[in-house]
């Protein structure tokens, strides 16, 4: 039988133990949800790069939520495009799997795709060889910033 | 890259002033597709939900103020002259009432049902138009510049179809709207 301090530290260590499993079960689904901003750079020849980076798009979506606004925006056309594209994400967000634009000639190619939500750019060059890959709930976080900075008065 | 640079110039031109027309209905798409020809040639394909056009009329109707004069090439033509113009084949009867042919080159405007059809045939060119009349009734408006806005509106009852054609010696432009995406075509690199 135990005593009742005893009962009670284990009780404060499952309580603990389970608000941790549930921090973690919740950060790994945040973290899951919010998927991978994928970028990689080739460049070939002799000054060539290779660059290759994948950061969590939870940690973009932080980094989107602090980053500052500006306090004035005198730039009219500025602040119609930011709120244009703010209405625009949505639109991007709820529409099916497609390829938005396929440029290419001879020699290089552009194709931007909307592909289980994830927003694809991809460069084929000769030489060089880029590869964007953005969460849409990355990219609407972006767009609803630029919306509320459309929303700033001039100055 | 000089083709490829091309090409967007004729995209920009077309969508400046075709797509924001065709932002009102939702569901569709409105695909855009340049072909250059040979087997070098740019092709472009772009292709977007209408509701997503209608999202971005602000920005593109700025683009678009002519401020009453539209310019084509040497000839300055007034808003004012364009709806004359206008209202004459808007109220003609349906039929075939303007053929010009003039060497190789034969120019056919006629009105059915409501859309008029424009065909100009040239050495090596061809272009043809599909407009309904209520679409550029309302684009052309009333007021000092193009009205989008009333364009859009006017848009809810185009049916799907090609709107324009334009075919000449090195390269095709197609605009037309449809219920869904299309596939990619060819998987070919670069």
């Amino acid at each position: 039988m135990r005593s009742r301090g005893e009962r009670l530290a284990l009780v404060i260590v499952l309580g603990v133990a389970v608000l941790l499993a549930g921090a973690a079960g919740a950060a790994t689904y945040a973290w899951h949800t919010a998927g991978t901003v994928h970028v990689e750079i080739h460049a070939s020849g002799p000054d060539g790069t290779d660059v290759d980076v994948h950061v969590p798009g939870l940690l973009l979506n932080a980094a989107i939520a602090l980053c500052p606004t500006p306090k004035v925006l005198d730039d009219a056309d500025a602040r119609a495009a930011f709120a244009a594209l703010g209405t625009a994400a949505d639109q991007l967000a709820s529409m099916p799997d497609a390829v938005l634009v396929d440029v290419r000639d001879e020699e290089s190619r552009v194709r931007v795709e909307k592909a289980g939500g994830r927003l694809l750019i991809r460069v084929r060059d000769t030489e060089d060889r880029v590869d964007v890959e953005l969460p849409i709930h990355s990219v609407r976080l972006i767009a609803e910033k630029l919306g509320r900075v459309a929303k700033i008065p001039a100055a | 890259m000089t083709r490829l640079a091309k090409a967007p110039a004729v995209l920009a031109a077309a969508v400046l002033f075709f797509v924001p027309a065709l932002a009102a209905a939702d569901g569709r798409w409105i695909h855009v597709r340049v072909d250059e020809d040979g087997d070098h040639g740019a092709k472009v394909d772009v292709q977007v939900p209408l509701s997503m056009v209608s999202s971005l009329m602000p920005t593109l109707r700025a683009k678009m103020d002519v401020d009453g004069h539209l310019d084509f090439g040497s000839s300055d033509v007034s808003l004012d002259e364009l709806r004359a113009y206008w209202k004459a084949v808007k109220e003609s009867k349906d039929g075939n009432y303007v053929t010009v042919k003039d060497g190789s080159d034969t120019v056919r405007i006629a009105k059915r049902g409501g859309v008029v059809h424009v065909d100009v045939k040239g050495s090596g060119e061809r272009v043809t138009m599909r407009l309904p009349v209520p679409i550029v009734d309302a684009f052309l408006g009333t007021k000092d510049t193009l009205d989008v806005g009333a364009l859009v509106e006017a848009l809810h009852d185009v049916p799907n179809g090609e709107l324009i054609a334009v075919d000449d010696d090195d390269s095709k432009v197609r605009i037309w709207i449809d219920d869904r995406p299309s596939p990619v075509r060819d998987e070919d690199t670069p």
